[in-house]
């Protein structure tokens, strides 16, 4: 029997596509103080488009050519804080994570990118105004939105040298913060890993 | 020498060197009312969210930095203010800034030279939370909810040096930042000083 004339793949022939990697974590307020990233198969798209937990199946492979961090931060209201004291919102949260946070990602046993959150902007996202109608009694409350970064598709983090990350070998990210973080209003947010290169894969 | 060659079999490192998308960050606090004068990367720090230094003032034997972007964070969060009188200055987490880069100045040392000397406010940070906020209230003795950074938190917002500067292993280093007078702030602040630019590392 000829198996070449039922393959489906040709030649050992690998096809470069644009591609993008994520993976999404729920930031639990105030308790999170470490997000894993890659290493579950989520079967959720939103959430994740990985196939296999923390690595590729052969001959599949992504060279990595930016890194973005997206905090799905929702439009939120809260109590106006007192004057002097710090205030809790939509802000506060992305100001939060993205000051104390820091992004490590390993392939292999070691360390390929180590930098703080707010060095990895979260690219295209919402973008709006807020406005108050001043009908609430003293102290009043505010509204407000935020995103990690200018929401500007071009605002991410680009490596100065790409990184390949091979089939078959193992790579995970993990977000660590030196204590957990309270969130306004106690809601957790979801915080996505975002790699943006070039997924190769074979010809078929 | 055939005992060198022995030892050759069991080596950790290999020839050749690796380049990396890599940052250098330190971060200490600015104190209202005292401080004049902040030094960076000269000490080991607590957490890594603070510092990702493995030696105090130097690089470990084997790895160099390429210096080719400096960026200043300020680690603030949203604040609650009272309004202040009409026709007076208001205090807020923007003046707090403004206060803190229209008077900062940045050195970069390197062995016994400097290497730059840089207002603050050229030294964007270029990342950080971007959002809107908006007070509700009847006014009874006024409110005010802000936050600011160091300039537009798009990564394109960033000083690159028009020639990278290389910081060898194992040569002292050091950044300064200073004040002529010490400024009151609403809030003490950390600040992060991040050099930007290329790792070279062992091949491992």
């Amino acid at each position: 029997m000829n198996y070449n004339d039922y393959r489906s793949q040709y030649g050992g022939s690998i096809e470069v596509i644009g591609g993008v990697l994520y993976d999404t974590v729920a930031y639990v307020s105030a308790a999170s103080v470490a997000l894993t990233y890659f290493t579950v198969v989520r079967n959720n798209l939103a959430l994740s488009n990985i196939e296999l937990a923390g690595t590729f199946p052969s001959p599949k492979a992504f060279l990595i050519r930016s890194v973005s961090c997206k905090i799905m931060q929702r439009a939120f209201s809260s109590a106006r804080a007192a004057a002097g004291q710090v205030q809790p919102g939509a802000i506060d949260n992305i100001a939060q994570l993205v000051n104390t946070g820091v992004f490590e990602f390993t392939i292999g046993s070691k360390r390929y990118i180590h930098m703080p959150l707010w060095m990895m902007p979260g690219g295209s996202s919402a973008q709006g105004v807020a406005a108050g109608d001043g009908d609430v009694a003293d102290p009043g409350e505010i509204q407000d939105w935020a995103t990690n970064g200018k929401p500007d598709t071009r605002n991410v983090r680009t490596l100065s040298k790409p990184i390949f990350i091979g089939p078959q070998v193992n790579f995970v990210g993990v977000i660590t913060w030196p204590a957990a973080i309270t969130l306004a209003g106690g809601v957790n947010v979801n915080v996505q890993i975002r790699f943006e290169g070039d997924q190769l894969r074979p010809v078929q | 020498m055939r005992q060198l060659r022995q030892y050759a079999q069991y080596q950790t490192q290999y020839p050749g060197k690796e380049v990396i998308d890599a940052a250098l960050w330190d971060t200490v606090l600015y104190t209202s009312a005292a401080t004049v004068a902040l030094t960076f990367f000269n000490a080991l720090r607590a957490t890594i969210d603070l510092s990702n230094m493995r030696a105090a003032g130097q690089l470990p034997a084997g790895e160099s930095f390429m210096i080719r972007a400096i960026r200043v964070f300020f680690k603030g969060r949203p604040e609650s203010t009272a309004t202040a009188a009409a026709g007076a200055v208001q205090p807020d987490a923007i003046d707090d800034i403004a206060q803190l880069v229209d008077s900062g100045v940045l050195q970069l040392n390197i062995g016994q030279k400097d290497y730059g000397i840089y207002p603050l406010y050229l030294l964007a940070a270029g990342g950080g939370p971007y959002g809107g906020i908006a007070v509700e209230n009847i006014l009874v003795a006024g409110a005010a909810a802000s936050y600011g950074q160091n300039g537009d938190p798009h990564i394109y917002n960033t000083f690159t040096l028009s020639v990278p500067i290389l910081i060898k292993s194992q040569i002292n280093f050091n950044c300064v930042l200073t004040w002529p007078a010490a400024l009151t702030l609403i809030r003490n602040v950390n600040i992060q000083v991040v050099l930007d630019g290329d790792l070279i590392r062992s091949i491992q």
